[in-house]
């Protein structure tokens, strides 16, 4: 556009003589004009970037404002993750809550991506981000959901869907954000304060946030995984030992983040120290009280990013720090069994009791160093070029399997971390990942981004991964996209270390999952804040990696198909309101691999329906409502239980806000009706599905200077 | 709870406020009155040799108006170019053909446009909208954030004799008219 | 004539400088006027077109937005440009605007015209049309100007070429006349060269070739005795070494690959490969050398037999293998009756050696056709051996590559049956003599093929066992009959090979799951003697191991093989199966009589059960009763069947 002006400019003042007419003189006027076209420049950028025109772009995004989510009464990520269309929520026997997009491996980690600021934060152990999930929204500016595999080549593979969140951190010029101080109070003794500071001098800029929480939040579990057999075995029936009761699902976090920008250089650190409770046990015992999990997460990331002439280079290091840790009694008192040291030596079955029951450390910390270049040119005409590499190496740096004595029951620890470990201690990762993309923008109403990954790792190779979107505006209000792309995800470590473990047996040689997406979307823009979205999807996934309790060993045998549709309303009733709804189908088949045998999807809900309502009442006030539908889950085959039922839940929230003072005060109150909300637990574990929060409340009082 | 939720409803009905994009209101507030300069015939519009730029709100978008002042201070200094200027806040009931004016910036309102359409055409000067949808009842500019930031110019409503634009602008607007609506 | 030629080589050379010279130059300087005409011309478009492409957006908006007035200011402004003779404005087909240069008016100059479509602003409807009219004086000026400049540089490029080519030509001259002096060179004469004083580069050659006609002196006569005596040692070892190629050393006779090289130069004739049946053990015996002694005596006498015979070619192609190629195909009844008169003879033959006598016996392999006629008279040798014979004519109902094929169709069935879990067991019961009742079975393996047909194992065993599917084969068995058994109250029996027992993995395989079923103590195991017991060590190893557990064992078709019956015995077995050859016929077979009974004699002394299988008519199993067996196994009491009636 710029260039378009100043070259209309030189070939004007060429051909046609200014006269004294004007009132400006023409050359002030081209100025103008000049400055007006940088100011759309920059208005497009900053609109791009957060995703204000991306009913335009060619790819498919679910937005969800920080400061509308904390209208809502939303407390944190997760719940902010509920809100997205197609996304349900899954959880496992240590409370590792995990999104599903789109009803994919329902219980597997690892199948979406979490980047705060751009960084990738999933853990390495398991793949999955629940240590973030409990992020308050408060720190969160926006969150931008991608399903599906996506459009963009950049690096990062996202399988099933990616999690952008932007923090406060993020600045344009003239959409500075205030400093903040928040305080939360809310139901299980639920305590937050946190708050987010820039500072600013010339080309330096330093932004921090920081957050504590806790909770004492105990949810009803009913009879542990004993009652079910999962220590029944060699002739052996403890189901009696089995205790039923309310499993600590409490919380303890606190987290500190840095972001400094230095001219083109950039610093962006964080620290989350999250514990929890042992939640549902790991060895599947209802957890007695003392026992916790931390997964703590740190990491440090320099940047450079630099743009000259056309072209952008951006220079990324980083290192990363995560651990699994776990400290809890595993087993209760009187446990009669065999010594599984032994047996898993030579077979050899001596009988052993644990008096004063098994108790347990588990530990495994992992280290990620990652390292990216990224150059982008601009010097094509109506092309966007982006080229550049990712290398990352992932590995175990520390191991630690204690438990009980199991030659003689007795309770004490005994070091088993050269003899008998939990896990592969040497266990490590080399990927390298090259891309390259185009954005092509053919005319103003068609436009394409086509490219491809390779990536090549230390494992078995993913290797080219080509993907192609297309969006097609029609007119300002009509416009189609479509979008074919390839993606996979590579096998966790928990998925092929894990060692010694007769519920999980690790598996090194396995394949990563992939997926072709098909995707075709339809954006009916009433007016700049009324739009219909429509999408279809198709997804062919491959070598979906399973383990169950009948074949403990994670193997790559399952291929899902799986399809549906999902529309997204937003805008306003009348003018004083704002309207939000979505709903989504999926529907599929899973076909296990060898076998000529094909199921229904498990442990999915076909049919997702959220919608909010805020009302403004005036400056201050503004009321809302927020409802979510689940409907109900099919069992996977061979699990005799009934069905996981459906359920509705509402919430609503006041939110008062006090412009002269620059205080907002929040109140909600979560799932009015009282309305069960479960999360399926896996055949042979907990017999009751796992609980959920019934009614709570929320306040929030945040202030801004 | 129903009786609370009730009530609320029945009290919020005296009061609201509309919904503002907050990059849009910014990007107009950038962009519209450096329009204003580039009018050839922008000194017939001066008001004391000042450029008055007159922004029209409802009510309860008031906070919105003073904010939008703010910000164009912020930016501007005083000073558009060489022009000093000059930001009063008409509230529409208050909007008459007296309203002092060398451009008018109008937000949302469930009042008749039609009125302000016709001040303005009286007055001959440029009136740019919020709403991209005012455009069809007589208001002449508006700026959409679509793939790219679009300015929008209703044909019908630019009266060539009161005002002359600079070429170069007419050819990055998108034109709108009896035709494509 | 020669020196007609040199002397036009220098006036050539010229003549093609300059000709080809000027050609280039000549169409260089074409195109480039051509390219340089049009370039300029462009140029001019262009710049008319880049005109018209800035006024159009201007000219539409202000058809689009009525402001007539515009237009025509921007016409009046264009005029002033002299390059501009006229401007066209029409909208929707009628002209709003035109406007012409005095000197267009007048008519002097010539001129493009530009045509371009108005555009109404954002869209893509035809509003009107402009029409420029641009000077076309410019261009004329530049190409007139650039043509006279190229015409004037093409002749002085020219001129100048022609004189470069005479100048080349004189001061090639000395060049000529060196080559006329040495027109008459030869080595043995001595030469007069010129201008070897001159100091310049001819001056060079010339003293080169003076020195070096020193030097080709010497050195032709030192050449002329090499070459000679080279000659002579290629001519020997080429000999040598095509006779190495194509005889046997040992013998001188032709060699395999002789016989391939001939094969390929006669259309027909037919070949016999005769083979010395256990030449190895010769010369383990008496040595290598004694070995390669009968080797070559044997040849000689081969040789002597077929001498008289000249279609008959006599190769040896390694160690114990001799070939008879037939140039000539004698009638086939001819070639047999050779072949045996042949084999009849050799068997005659006595060598010598110190004061043994030796003798041989050898087997012959035969084809009547010469395509594939080695591989074919192999196979036909093979299959002679195989069946025991002495001789075999290749014969395409041998189908000897058939049976190759057929053992790979059975590995693919068998890995099929194993995939499809088609491997089943079959149960014979035994029965005690003095009872009467069933005391165990025998477990015995079957597959069930595509058309659900039983398949008994003497069709797919024997090849099983040369692929390593047969260890899967008996590793179902042990799980599936164990599996069968862990339930019922009856002993059964499993057969393993020494194969079997020596594999680790399956030994392995076999205890972990007599375990995990707990059979041990009703498991039998059937360890075939007929194979012939090497590793007395290793199958002590796993008996004791397995007796250990509870286990018993018996030894499989006792009577049969060639084992040690004292290493046998002292394995500590359980019971014995007396070879079915030995039951078949116990009725009538006076000799089987007598050793089935002095088996259950000897095993009855060492507390060893007997058991005879192949009971299949009441006479046998009478006899066998008579001669005190203890168990009876076979058809005429019960099938082996899928299910046990227990």
């Amino acid at each position: 556009m710029n260039q378009t002006l100043s070259y209309m400019a030189v070939v004007l003042s060429l051909v046609i003589n200014a006269t004294g007419l004007y009132a400006q003189p023409i050359a002030k006027m081209d100025d103008i004009l000049a400055s007006i076209s940088t100011d759309i420049q920059h208005y497009t950028e900053v609109a791009t970037v957060t995703k204000q025109n991306e009913a335009y772009q060619p790819y498919i995004i679910s937005v969800f404002q920080g400061q509308e989510l904390e209208k809502l009464g939303v407390a944190n990520l997760k719940e902010a993750l509920l809100l997205v269309p197609g996304v349900d929520m899954a959880t496992d026997n240590v409370n590792t809550k995990t999104p599903i997009f789109r009803g994919s491996n329902s219980l597997a980690f690892g199948q979406s991506k979490l980047f705060i600021d751009g960084t990738l934060v999933n853990n390495v152990f398991f793949d999955a981000y629940s240590e973030y999930l409990g992020l308050p929204i408060e720190m969160i500016k926006r969150v931008e959901v991608v399903r599906g595999p996506g459009s963009k080549t950049d690096g990062v593979n996202a399988y099933a869907g990616s999690i952008h969140v932007i923090t406060y951190a993020e600045d344009f010029d003239g959409f500075e954000s205030s400093d903040k101080l928040v305080f939360k109070y809310g139901s299980y003794d639920y305590k937050m304060g946190g708050f987010v500071k820039t500072y600013k001098a010339d080309d330096l800029k330093v932004f921090i946030d920081f957050y504590y929480q806790e909770d004492n939040k105990k949810l009803p579990a009913g009879p542990d995984g004993y009652s079910q057999g999962s220590m029944s075995a060699f002739g052996f029936d403890n189901t009696n030992l089995s205790r039923n009761g309310d499993a600590p699902v409490w919380l303890q976090d606190y987290s500190l983040g840095l972001n400094l920008n230095y001219k083109d250089f950039s610093v962006k650190a964080r620290i989350l120290e999250h514990t929890q409770g042992n939640a549902y046990g790991i060895n599947l015992a209802l957890p007695e009280n003392g026992g916790r999990v931390k997964l703590p997460s740190y990491y440090l990331e320099l940047g450079y990013n630099k743009e000259i002439n056309n072209y952008t280079v951006d220079i990324k290091a980083g290192v990363k720090y995560d651990t699994f840790d776990s400290k809890d009694k595993l087993g209760p008192d009187g446990v009669n069994f065999i010594d599984m040291v032994q047996f898993d030596t030579d077979y050899t079955e001596n009988n052993v009791t644990f008096t004063d029951g098994i108790y347990g450390e588990h530990l495994a910390q992992q280290r990620t160093l990652y390292q990216s270049s990224y150059l982008k040119y601009k010097g094509f005409n109506k092309h966007i070029i982006t080229t550049g590499y990712r290398y990352v190496k992932e590995e175990t740096v520390d191991m630690v399997s204690k438990l009980s004595n199991w030659a003689t029951g007795d309770a004490a620890l005994v070091d088993y971390t050269d003899i008998y470990p939990f896990f592969d201690k040497n266990a490590k990762r080399d990927t390298l990942i090259f891309s390259l993309q185009d954005e092509y923008q053919l005319n103003d109403s068609l436009g394409f981004i086509y490219g491809f990954n390779y990536e090549q790792t230390s494992d078995k190779d993913a290797g080219f991964e080509p993907r192609v979107s297309m969006v097609y505006q029609l007119d300002t209000n009509n416009i189609f996209k479509a979008i074919y792309s390839r993606s996979h995800r590579n096998p966790s470590w928990q998925e092929m270390y894990t060692m010694n473990n007769h519920s999980r047996v690790g598996n090194t040689t396995l394949e990563p999952e992939k997926v072709d997406a098909f995707e075709l979307a339809y954006v009916k823009k009433y007016s700049s804040d009324t739009y219909l979205q429509t999408n279809l999807f198709y997804l062919l996934n491959k070598n979906q990696i399973h383990h169950s309790a009948t074949d403990p060993q994670y193997k790559n045998i399952l291929d899902t198909d799986l399809y549906g549709l999902e529309f997204e309303y937003k805008g306003h009733i009348s003018d004083e309101d704002q309207f939000y709804l979505n709903y989504s189908y999926v529907g599929g088949r899973s076909q296990i691999q060898d076998a000529a045998v094909s199921e229904p999807l498990s442990n999915v809900s076909h049919h997702l329906a959220k919608g909010y309502y805020i009302y403004r009442i005036n400056d201050s006030f503004s009321l809302s409502a927020l409802a979510k539908y689940v409907s109900s889950k099919e069992r996977a085959s061979g699990d005799t239980r009934n069905t996981v039922e459906a359920y509705s839940t509402l919430d609503s929230a006041l939110s008062y806000m006090n412009k002269r003072y620059d205080f907002t005060v929040m109140l909600s109150l979560k799932n009015i009706f009282d309305a069960k909300v479960t999360y399926p637990s896996p055949p042979k574990t907990y017999s009751q599905d796992y609980e959920q929060e019934r009614r709570n409340f929320l306040i929030a009082l945040k202030k801004e200077f | 709870m129903k009786k609370i939720i009730f009530l609320i409803l029945t009290l919020a009905n005296l009061l609201y406020a509309h919904n503002y994009n907050e990059v849009l209101l910014k990007a107009q507030a950038s962009i519209f009155p450096k329009i204003v300069l580039l009018d050839k015939k922008l000194s017939n519009k001066l008001i004391d040799g000042k450029i008055v730029y007159t922004i029209v709100y409802d009510k309860n978008d008031y906070q919105t108006a003073l904010d939008i002042r703010k910000f164009i201070d912020e930016s501007y200094d005083g000073h558009f170019d060489e022009y000093e200027y000059k930001i009063s806040l008409v509230e529409f009931s208050d909007l008459s053909n007296e309203t002092q004016a060398s451009a008018i910036y109008v937000l949302n309102t469930s009042m008749n446009m039609q009125k302000v359409a016709k001040i303005v055409k009286e007055k001959g000067v440029v009136a740019f909208s919020y709403d991209l949808e005012n455009l069809k009842q007589g208001l002449l500019f508006s700026l959409l954030l679509e793939k790219s930031t679009v300015l929008y110019l209703n044909k019908e409503n630019l009266d060539t004799q009161k005002v002359d634009f600079l070429d170069s602008l007419l050819q990055i607007v998108k034109f709108i008219d009896n035709d494509n609506g | 004539m020669r020196n007609k030629a040199a002397g036009s080589l220098s006036s050539r050379i010229v003549l093609s400088v300059t000709l080809v010279s000027f050609f280039i130059i000549l169409i260089v300087f074409l195109v480039v006027e051509k390219i340089n005409k049009e370039a300029f011309y462009n140029i001019e478009i262009e710049k008319a077109n880049i005109i018209v492409r800035t006024i159009e957006p201007l000219i539409a908006l202000n058809i689009y937005l009525d402001m007539s007035s515009k237009t025509d200011m921007i016409a009046l402004q264009l005029i002033e440009n002299p390059n501009i003779l006229a401007l066209k404005v029409l909208k929707n087909g009628k002209t709003i605007n035109e406007i012409k240069s005095k000197e267009y008016e007048n008519g002097i100059e010539s001129s493009f015209v530009v045509e371009k479509n108005i555009f109404r602003p954002n869209s893509k409807k035809k509003v009107g049309t402009i029409i420029l009219t641009y000077s076309s004086k410019n261009y004329q000026e530049l190409t007139n100007k650039y043509t006279q400049l190229t015409v004037s540089l093409f002749l002085f490029l020219s001129i100048l070429f022609l004189l470069l080519g005479l100048y080349i030509k004189r001061l090639l001259l000395p060049l000529r006349q060196i080559a006329t002096s040495l027109k008459n060179y030869s080595p043995n004469k001595e030469i007069n060269i010129p201008f070897a004083e001159a100091h310049n580069e001819i001056g060079l050659i010339s003293t080169a070739l003076n020195s070096m006609q020193q030097n080709i002196l010497h050195y032709s006569k030192n050449q002329q005795n090499i070459n000679h005596y080279l000659e002579e040692r290629v001519a020997e070892k080429t000999l040598e070494l095509s006779k190495q190629l194509y005889t046997n050393n040992l013998t001188g006779l032709p060699n395999r690959l002789s016989l391939l090289k001939k094969i390929n130069t006669f259309s027909d004739g037919a070949l016999i490969i005769i083979n010395i049946d256990d030449f190895k053990e010769i010369n383990d015996f008496f040595g290598q050398k004694v070995g390669d002694t009968i080797l070559i005596k044997f040849s000689m006498r081969l040789k002597k037999m077929f001498l008289e015979d000249e279609n008959i070619i006599l190769k040896h192609f390694s160690g114990d293998e001799f070939a008879l190629f037939f140039v000539q195909k004698p009638p086939l009844d001819e070639l047999i009756e050779m072949t045996q008169k042949l084999i009849f003879d050799v068997e005659k033959m006595i060598f010598f050696h110190e004061k043994n006598e030796i003798s041989l016996r050898i087997t012959v392999g035969g084809v009547y056709q010469i395509e594939g006629a080695l591989e074919k008279a192999d196979i036909a040798l093979k299959s002679a051996k195989k069946k025991g014979i002495s001789y075999q004519f290749y014969d395409e109902k041998l189908n000897v590559e058939g049976q190759y094929k057929n053992n790979m169709e059975w590995v693919k069935k068998l890995k099929t049956a194993i995939n499809l879990d088609k491997i089943i067991p079959y149960y014979q019961p035994i029965f005690d003599n003095k009872s009467g009742k069933i005391v165990s079975c025998e477990c015995l393996i079957r597959l069930i093929d595509d058309e659900n047909n039983i398949v008994s194992p003497s069709q797919f065993l024997s090849i099983a066992k040369k692929s390593r599917l047969y260890y899967e084969l008996t590793k179902i068995m042990i799980q599936k009959s164990c599996h069968y058994f862990e339930h019922l109250d009856c002993d059964f029996s499993v057969n393993l090979s020494v194969e079997d027992i020596l594999n680790s993995d399956v030994a392995r395989y076999i205890k972990k799951t007599i375990e995990e079923y707990n059979v041990t103590h009703k498991i039998i195991f059937e360890i075939l003697e007929s194979e012939g017991i090497e590793n007395y060590e290793e199958i002590s190893d796993f008996i004791k191991e397995m007796k250990a557990l509870g286990c018993r064992i018996a030894i499989d078709d006792f009577g049969s093989g060639y084992s040690n019956f004292e290493h046998l015995l002292k394995l500590n077995i359980d019971y014995i199966k007396i070879d079915g050859s030995l039951i078949k016929n116990l009725e009538t077979d006076t000799n089987a009589q007598v050793i089935v009974e002095t088996i259950v004699n000897f095993a009855k002394k060492l507390n060893i059960l007997t058991v005879a299988e192949f009971v299949h008519n009441e006479a046998v199993s009478i006899k066998v009763k008579e001669l005190q067996v203890d168990r009876t196994q076979g058809f005429f009491l019960a099938e082996p069947q899928e299910q046990l009636p227990l």
